[in-house]
């Protein structure tokens, strides 16, 4: 009674290893083909492997410059949005007022409706303003989409701060200032991080508005790949792109793991 | 209505045993407390006995039916947890329904029963009222009802008094005794509260890493404990080592590190090297004539209201002395005490 | 702490982020609701009227709706189907617990299009599945799962790339029950089945609903990967917003499509209210 009972977590575990694992692997096996011996049916693996669309990809598409556009507009967005969120997440812990759950929706709500129509319609209005198709536009759009993140990460973490611990330290003498310098930003530091990975993930893997906003002028890792990907899929071109994006991003969630507490990556995942 | 026998049972997570072979018998319609600290195995054993926890080894019977393989829902037990684990989802009616919807009781039937089981608890008023508005006293009386509504043939309570404040605790002790006594359902009681088992049990049984150290009715317990565990553990006591000098017809002579002392009993195996107990409140003040003097420095007086603790220092040995009402003497004082033969307890 | 005049401070504190969400959001969803009912037409005259809406209500803005509606729908009840189990079996112990969490959490970090693209490798006309298929001889003919008419190439890729995220947040759910409560009903003579119907299911409705909302408002407004692996008629609601609009410079039907997305998203979450609902009334 007990022997089938006990295969079942491993049959589990290798059905996911197979169902995660097998599209990622395939992905580093197109980006290795070889052209000059083209993978294609009925061969099961690539019949020799080379580097060659990685330098095909690196010189002759536009990936260069839309890697650094990506990283850059993140680091912008990352930023900006920590500036504007900082002081909100300060003012909910610190002060009693009402509305605190209308904030907490309104900042949500960036993340819940349909991104191509908050494109979309922000690219009108950029239209308006003469901001489409340039860097600043591109900035402002990510902080947007980053917000949802950062500003929970903040509030959550601002929140986790025992009252009693910040009435202590104004009991034992501490002005607010430096009770935010000593006491508030060391114990918020971790959520800082967590928001800030997340924020940039989330601007790295934005797609709709760089594409509505910023194309053909300015393009990142996700629009070079959508190009590859449309009208005619070249396969060894956007694995090699996806492993671009891809690689970065799973090397910063998997180090967030690792330096941050779980809480606030349970946070973060779950959105609401 | 059973008798509830457990044999050998074994418990361990991880290699670390939890409950080491453990027995005990409970005749039918008896009260039985299981009594011991946290991680004595207590409250692993009584999820045993409805089947919530898996066991390593042993049985458990029935009224001699072997129920290892008897899945939870199947035996007939109901628990009352520490938690009330009422269903959030339902209202106070329904969560008494609950086990008799189980069991395919319908319609007329199980309002009658529900009514019934509501009305012994006096909680007909908030029938229709969720858990989540109710207090922790009335949750427990419906987690209580809910329990007896299926006339089990056994009640185990997990600890269920332990959420509540002091006053109702010792209201619902009273209340779920006569509960029980009017049932006549078998019961298992866990806790961790010596009070408490002595108030309300037929029968105790001190649990100490996983194996009954003693078993006995609650007086015996508190006026005989066997084990300088039980001792230390009921009440306080002051607990010394001492060697057999004599055994006579009517007890021993003892060499303790307070002085020669006689005590009524005699050590069971006729070791020499063995511990002996009394409480505090069976020291009384010496008076010429009296056996087993013992002089001693009062070190600490503790106010408690109707009783003061005295703390004392004979000789280096610690001591603790109870006494009605305000201290008689000061700190730094000598006083001369005397412990009446009959209460010194030779130790196992 | 303290009430009193705090009042300005708080709004100066506050002013940045919600003052930021607030201007950029109404300045896009005003200029939707706006250009649907005829202002803001850049391009020409502006004519007041519903006559944005009467234009764009033709069959193919409908099949774009059923299809849309339809592939949310079918994506976010796979998802649940199968994230649900495997959030029951993930609350018991067992061997290499840590691990399947790891690999399950994976998909997680998966930016939309790479999704796309890993799953269009798996599904496509001569990948792995289908001449893992042939081979074993379940099929004759390799199936036409990617740019298929019904869908299911989307779906595919949809319930890869939410199922972590669903597990996530049914396992939250059924974290939140507590232990006490299914010893309980067991110990009071329900088996698991019924510990499951009357217990688990209504206390984790909530996780249920927000899930499967989530799901269904993620599918619904999706544009990359429709485009990438859907059919090529009907196109999803979002395609057809992007054509009339930035194609075709209709802004005021692109508008219309917007709230149609917005509106349909409101109407199902609220029948997936209406839904976690009935799973508690039937469970009691």
């Amino acid at each position: 009674m007990n022997k089938p009972r006990a295969l079942v977590p491993w049959l589990l575990i290798a059905v996911a290893v197979v169902v995660v694992g097998v599209p990622v692997l395939m992905a580093v096996a197109w980006s290795l083909v070889d052209p000059d011996h083209p993978w294609s049916y009925p061969d099961v693996l690539p019949p020799s492997l080379s580097l060659f669309q990685w330098e095909f990809v690196f010189r002759v598409t536009g990936i260069v410059p839309a890697i650094g556009t990506s990283y850059l507009l993140a680091g912008c967005a990352t930023v900006l949005a920590f500036l504007l969120a900082l002081p909100m997440a300060y003012a909910i812990h610190r002060f009693d007022f009402r509305g605190k759950e209308a904030i907490r929706i309104l900042m949500l709500l960036p993340l819940i409706i349909p991104g191509m129509i908050v494109a979309l319609f922000l690219s009108r209005a950029f239209d308006f303003l003469g901001l489409s198709q340039t860097f600043l536009g591109l900035v402002l759009g990510h902080t947007l989409l980053g917000m949802p993140y950062m500003a929970r990460l903040l509030t959550t973490s601002f929140e986790a701060i025992p009252r009693d611990v910040s009435d202590a330290a104004s009991n034992l003498g501490a002005s607010e200032l430096v009770k935010f310098r000593l006491v508030y930003l060391p114990m918020v530091t971790p959520g800082i991080f967590a928001g800030g990975i997340f924020t940039f993930i989330a601007s790295m893997e934005e797609f709709a508005l760089t594409f509505v906003i910023g194309t053909p002028d300015y393009q990142t890792i996700p629009t070079v790949l959508f190009s590859f990907l449309g009208e005619r899929l070249v396969r060894a071109h956007a694995a090699v792109v996806s492993l671009i994006l891809l690689v970065p991003n799973m090397i910063l969630l998997f180090a967030a793991e690792r330096f941050l507490k779980s809480d606030f990556l349970a946070s973060g995942y779950s959105k609401l | 209505m059973a008798v509830l026998e457990v044999e050998a049972l074994f418990k361990a997570y991880g290699g670390n045993t939890v409950v080491d072979h453990l027995d005990l018998t409970v005749p039918d319609g008896e009260f039985l407390t299981l009594l011991g600290p946290s991680g004595c195995g207590k409250t692993t054993t009584l999820r045993a006995i409805a089947g919530l926890v898996e066991i390593d080894g042993g049985e458990i019977r029935f009224d001699g039916r072997r129920m290892n393989e008897v899945p939870p829902h199947k035996r007939s037990t109901a628990m009352v947890f520490q938690s009330y684990a009422l269903f959030p989802h339902m209202n106070v009616r329904e969560n008494i329904g609950f086990g008799l919807r189980m069991r395919r009781v319908s319609g007329r039937e199980l309002a009658r029963r529900v009514e019934e089981a509501m009305a012994m608890v006096g909680l007909e008023p908030l029938a229709e009222r969720s858990p989540g508005q109710l207090s922790g006293g009335q949750q427990q009386r419906v987690a209580l009802a809910r329990a007896v509504v299926t006339r089990p043939d056994l009640l185990l309570f997990d600890e269920p008094l332990s959420n509540l404040d002091a006053k109702l605790r010792e209201r619902l002790r009273i209340d779920i005794r006569e509960l029980q006594r009017r049932l006549k359902i078998t019961s298992v009681y866990v806790t961790h509260d010596q009070a408490e088992a002595l108030v309300m049990s037929d029968r105790i049984a001190v649990l100490n890493n996983g194996r009954i150290e003693q078993l006995g009715d609650p007086s015996t317990i508190y006026r005989h404990p066997a084990t300088g565990f039980t001792a230390e553990f009921i009440g306080q006591a002051n607990i010394l080592k001492a060697s057999v000098v004599s055994v006579t017809a009517d007890g021993c002579e003892l060499d303790t590190p307070v002085g020669r002392l006689a005590s009524a009993e005699t050590p069971a195996d006729g070791r020499s090297e063995v511990l002996i107990a009394w409480r505090p409140e069976e020291m009384i003040p010496f008076v010429p004539g009296m056996r087993n003097r013992i002089a001693a420095t009062v070190t600490q007086t503790i106010y408690m209201g109707n009783i003061t603790d005295v703390l004392l220092d004979a000789g280096g040995t610690p001591l603790r002395l109870e006494q009605h009402g305000s201290a008689s003497a000061p700190a730094g004082s000598t006083i001369e005490l005397a412990v009446p033969p009959d209460k010194i307890q030779v130790l196992r | 702490m303290t009430r009193k005049n705090h009042g300005w401070l708080i709004i100066l504190l506050l002013l940045p982020a919600v003052g930021y969400v607030a201007v950029f959001l109404s300045a896009s969803l005003g200029m939707t609701v706006a250009q649907s009912i005829g202002f803001f037409a850049f391009t020409g005259e502006t004519e007041l009227g519903l006559h944005h809406w009467s234009a764009t209500f033709t069959g193919q803005t409908l099949d774009s709706l059923l299809y849309s509606v339809r592939i949310a729908f079918v994506s976010a009840f796979c998802a649940l189907l199968i994230a649900y189990p495997l959030a029951l079996y993930l609350r018991g112990k067992f061997a290499g617990k840590k691990f399947l969490n790891a690999v399950l959490r994976l998909p997680l970090f998966v930016p939309a299009l790479v999704a796309a693209f890993l799953i269009l490798n798996v599904i496509s006309y001569h990948g792995i599945l289908n001449e893992a298929l042939v081979r074993l001889g379940v099929i004759d003919e390799p199936l036409r799962l990617t740019h298929d008419d019904w869908g299911w190439g989307v779906v595919a890729i949809q319930v890869w790339k939410n199922l972590p995220f669903q597990t996530l947040i049914l396992t939250a759910a059924l974290r939140n029950v507590p232990a006490d409560l299914e010893s309980a009903a067991r110990n009071l003579g329900a088996g698991r089945f019924a510990v499951f119907r009357h217990v688990l299911m209504p206390l984790s409705a909530p996780g249920i609903q927000i899930g499967a909302t989530l799901v269904f408002i993620g599918v619904l407004g999706d544009y990359a990967i429709n485009a990438v692996a859907g059919p090529l008629y009907p196109p999803s609601l979002s395609i057809r917003m992007v054509l009339l609009g930035k194609n075709f410079g209709e802004w005021g039907q692109a508008a219309v499509i917007a709230i149609v997305i917005i509106l349909a998203s409101l109407l199902f979450a609220w029948l997936f209210t209406l839904f976690a609902k009935l799973l508690v009334r039937v469970a009691r």
